[in-house]
């Protein structure tokens, strides 16, 4: 592969999916959240339900500060599912809805999920998301409990008509996190089959990255040798989260420089 | 011979006397056996539960059934609306459901455990609180078995945690704790099921000969005792099959709370991921269930009136057992604390400080609790009172759960991103399940009593047979038999 | 259709002295039992020539629950691999485990069905019994050749202080 970090896929495939994330380049806008939202049909759950620590967003920005008060400086980490090689949350589930694929995704198989909840328990990253209602459904069981009475949450019609139907909704009781759009992988490397080639760099980008502003994220194949997150995972501003649990993640930080 | 009328008559216990009667001090805090009571009196004492059904016990019954129909609603209110009526949040995706398990776990392993134990060493005063033990088992398992599918997101999808063959090759995953777990507790609950049931066989078959004619208890009796005669030849292959039984069961018990205990092990969470929690957990899981069996057959000898076949001694001699436990335990705190104090791992001390601030009080109480019960059980008089025994086996419980708790809470709520890091409080549902459950325990020991004989009144007899009273001088000298000692 | 003799006794002394002539009627072992409400140590009434080889039930269903443990954990893991954490396609620990539990599952069921076969459980049908024996009474129960040998038993058991004594035919 040409660069000292390894990536566990265990197979021999010609891609293995990486995002590069220039935390130098983030200003923490949140344009990546808004359309991750978007693309993957997340629900929006409401301010009540967000203040229970229940938002189901896939990517979000952690804010910290660095320094001591009043020298600080706020540092903004966009956060997502890290498709870790050695995924924690793989082996734990007892029914195989999250494995690893060939390409090196994290994938997680949402009608196999019966909601055991221990793949989220074992990410030190906290990116799983759980579906504690039926967050796309309008019926209304409860209406007499007053905590339940209203579903502000849903996308009455004709709001469903903005969901992506490339995507499926989830239903009450399982667990979903950050696919590195895999729909859009899907439709990448389709494109390129019908043209009879390999997915080139710049095929395929996340929602969050076709959004970003400043160009902090980058994706692509890092089994290819000319692309773009092949080089910067090779720089020396690079760091992985949590680095300590060895878990090969396929998120790459860059930070330091500038 | 007596004819049929005379033997309905004889057979039928006199249940007004005994519960009027009042119990002769010296024989309930008598000897282990007590030589001089008749087979009349024994097998109707030990019956006595089954037959005198009291207002008491239906208020009693009717009340734990009414929370459990309450548990029951709450479970349904929570299938059908979602796992968002427990207050579980992004990421303590574990709360009270998951520690109630534990907790339950923990309990049925001395049930079994203690009976095996103490039928493999033969303990002379084990006989009459054997039956107690085992059905505590079976029962505390039939709870535990529930949290899991209270706990999944998904219950109608829960089969696909079944190896059932399918053409599509869809196969549960064998490498996580909680399919080694679902294999434990059915294996275990099975092993139970079977160890009690083969020691109910010749108490069915006793109570099947001392139904009077046409009670309806005699009709299953009947079936359940299938033919049973005790013939010596039986008898023989009874012996060998409980001890076979006892050696299995007791080679299953610790494994199945060591597999509990590696639902948290084996993750990469701090805290959780240590290789304390194999025999933290067995330890913790006899020492509260010693403590539950104190604390049954403290309430059967007061609700039922057993207290001249479960004295005072079998009581004591428990508590010894428990005294035993709680020093080990208090020795796995120390170790537990200890190393994680000395690693000082930054990830540890933050779940270890937020556990100190928000759950102070809880593990104060959990931790006094050791020190209580050390001190308290070194004396005999506490040893030799039930009501003092009563308040410490139910605060050791009650430490217990507190302990499982703060296993399973503070962890995820203060783990390894600071940015998660949230609170978690049970919502009324869930406490509504856990209490539902709390009460189906006891529903289903209360309606246990009145269908089986809760004595093992075959093991009491073969006390009495091989129980003598040797002379020695002016004084006389308990000795007990050994079968196989010719 | 055998004749059978139950005799019931208040005390396993007096029980045990029957013991003697009975077995000198040249009525074989097999054909005489104790019924007792409770256990009584092999040789209160005469040693048995009694061996269930219930272990080797119990090793046999051991067997097969080992043979079920490699299968469900080991074998099925071969062929329906998935890569799940970038673990090994087979895991040694996993087999382990689920076989010690299916082992002693086997084990615990072997014994179980060990019981009903050499126990000869169940059987439904009224047998040669007496419910006072649950009251704690000592039947001895003996099946004879013919009419003349139980009326023999009866003098003997009449004679050893018997409190009652039940004739049958046929179920032993």
């Amino acid at each position: 592969m040409g660069i000292s970090w390894s990536f566990n896929t265990h197979r021999d495939n010609d891609y293995k999916w990486v995002m590069v994330i220039d935390l130098d380049k983030c200003n923490g806008c949140g344009a990546c959240a808004v359309s991750c939202q978007a693309e993957n049909n997340v629900a929006v759950v409401g301010e009540k339900i967000a203040l229970q620590s229940r938002r189901m967003s896939w990517l979000r920005i952690e804010r910290y500060f660095e320094g001591e008060w009043p020298n600080i400086r706020t540092v903004f980490l966009p956060m997502m599912c890290q498709h870790c090689g050695n995924a924690p949350c793989e082996p734990v589930c007892p029914v195989f809805a999250t494995y690893h694929n060939p390409e090196g995704l994290n994938a997680m198989i949402y009608n196999r999920c019966i909601g055991t909840r221990f793949c989220g328990n074992n990410c030190p990253y906290g990116v799983r998301k759980f579906n504690w209602f039926d967050f796309f459904d309008e019926k209304d069981y409860y209406g007499y409990i007053p905590a339940f009475r209203k579903k502000d949450y849903v996308f009455r019609k004709p709001l469903d008509e903005q969901l992506n139907p490339d995507v499926s909704i989830r239903e009450k009781g399982i667990m979903e996190k950050c696919t590195f759009c895999i729909q859009r992988i899907r439709r990448g490397k389709d494109n390129a089959k019908d043209e009879g080639r390999v997915v080139k760099d710049g095929d395929i980008m996340p929602a969050c990255g076709q959004s970003c502003p400043t160009g902090a994220i980058t994706f692509g194949n890092v089994n290819d040798p000319d692309s773009k997150v092949h080089s910067l995972a090779k720089s020396k501003r690079r760091h992985r989260l949590l680095e300590s649990h060895g878990l090969e993640t396929s998120v790459i930080y860059l930070k330091g420089g500038a | 011979m007596a004819s049929n009328e005379d033997v309905d008559v004889k057979h039928l216990p006199n249940f007004e006397d005994g519960l009027k009667r009042s119990v002769d001090a010296n024989v309930a805090n008598g000897p282990d056996v007590d030589l001089s009571i008749s087979e009349d009196s024994l097998n109707q004492q030990s019956l006595l539960p089954m037959f005198l059904t009291t207002k008491a016990w239906f208020i009693f019954t009717l009340s734990l059934a009414s929370i459990v129909a309450f548990g029951a609603a709450a479970w349904g209110f929570q299938i059908i609306t979602g796992m968002g009526v427990a207050n579980l949040n992004h990421p303590v995706f574990w709360g009270m459901y998951i520690a109630t398990f534990v907790f339950w776990v923990g309990v049925s392993h001395s049930g079994t455990m203690v009976s095996s134990i103490l039928r493999l060493v033969k303990a002379n005063w084990r006989r009459p609180i054997l039956r107690g033990a085992e059905a505590m088992t079976t029962f505390s398992l039939l709870v535990a078995g529930m949290f899991p599918l209270i706990h999944v997101g998904r219950l109608w999808r829960v089969y696909y945690m079944f190896p059932l063959p399918n053409q599509r090759e869809l196969w549960p995953n064998l490498r996580s704790p909680l399919a080694w777990d679902m294999t434990a507790i059915t294996v275990y609950l099975t092993a139970s099921s079977i160890f009690l049931y083969v020691g109910l066989l010749p108490d069915i078959a006793l109570a099947r000969d001392l139904c009077p004619k046409n009670h309806w208890r005699k009709i299953y009796f009947r079936v359940l005792a299938l033919g049973w005669r005790g013939t010596h030849r039986q008898w023989l292959v009874y012996e060998k099959v409980s001890m076979l039984l006892a050696v299995f069961v007791l080679l299953i018990a610790p494994s199945v709370h060591t597999i509990v205990s590696w639902d948290f092990a084996m993750s990469i969470t701090p805290i959780w991921h240590t290789t304390i929690f194999g025999p933290y957990f067995v330890v913790g899981a006899i020492y509260s269930g010693v403590a539950g069996v104190i604390t049954l057959m403290i309430l059967l000898r007061w609700v039922f009136g057993l207290d001249k076949i479960i004295k005072v001694v079998h009581l004591a001699n428990l508590s010894k057992m428990l005294l035993l436990m709680s020093i080990i335990w208090t020795y796995f705190y120390f170790t537990d604390f200890l190393v994680a104090w000395y690693a000082n791992n930054p990830a540890e001390q933050a779940v270890r400080s937020w556990e100190h601030h928000r759950f102070g009080v809880h593990a104060w109480l959990m931790l006094s609790c050791s020190v209580i019960t050390i001190c308290g059980l070194s004396w005999n008089r506490i040893r030799n009172s039930p009501v003092m025994l009563f308040g410490i086996t139910a605060w050791v419980n009650l430490a217990m759960y507190i302990e499982r708790y703060l296993i399973v809470v503070p962890v995820l709520s203060h783990r390894d991103n600071p940015f998660t890091w949230t609170d978690y409080t049970p919502s009324f549902v869930e406490i509504s399940i856990a209490c539902g459950a709390f009460a189906y325990f006891f529903l289903l020991y209360a309606v246990f009593i009145k269908l089986m004989p809760i004595v093992t009144i075959a093991d009491v007899r073969e006390g009495k047979v091989l129980t003598a009273d040797m002379a020695v001088g002016n004084t006389h000298v308990r000795v007990y038999g050994n079968p196989e000692a010719h | 259709m055998k004749p059978t003799v139950l005799g019931l006794f208040d005390s396993i002394e007096k029980t045990a002295k029957t013991a003697g002539p009975i077995l000198d009627l040249s009525i074989e072992k097999k054909d005489i039992s104790l019924l007792t409400a409770g256990p009584y140590p092999d040789g209160a009434y005469f040693h048995e020539d009694f061996h269930p080889p219930i272990w080797k039930v119990a090793f046999v269903g051991g067997l097969l629950g080992l043979c079920a443990g490699l299968f469900i954990a080991g074998w099925t893991q071969w062929i329906i691999n998935l890569n799940v954490g970038g673990k090994d396609p087979v895991s040694f620990p996993v087999v382990a485990l689920i076989c010690y539990e299916t082992t002693n599952l086997g084990i615990v069921l072997g014994s179980f069905l060990s019981l009903f076969w050499f126990a000869r459980l169940p059987n439904w049908t009224d047998l040669a019994y007496d419910e006072e024996i649950s009251n704690g009474r000592i039947g001895v129960l003996v099946q004879c050749e013919d009419s003349s040998q139980a009326s023999k038993v009866e003098d003997i058991f009449n004679s050893h202080g018997a409190i009652g004594i039940k004739n049958g035919r046929g179920d032993y």
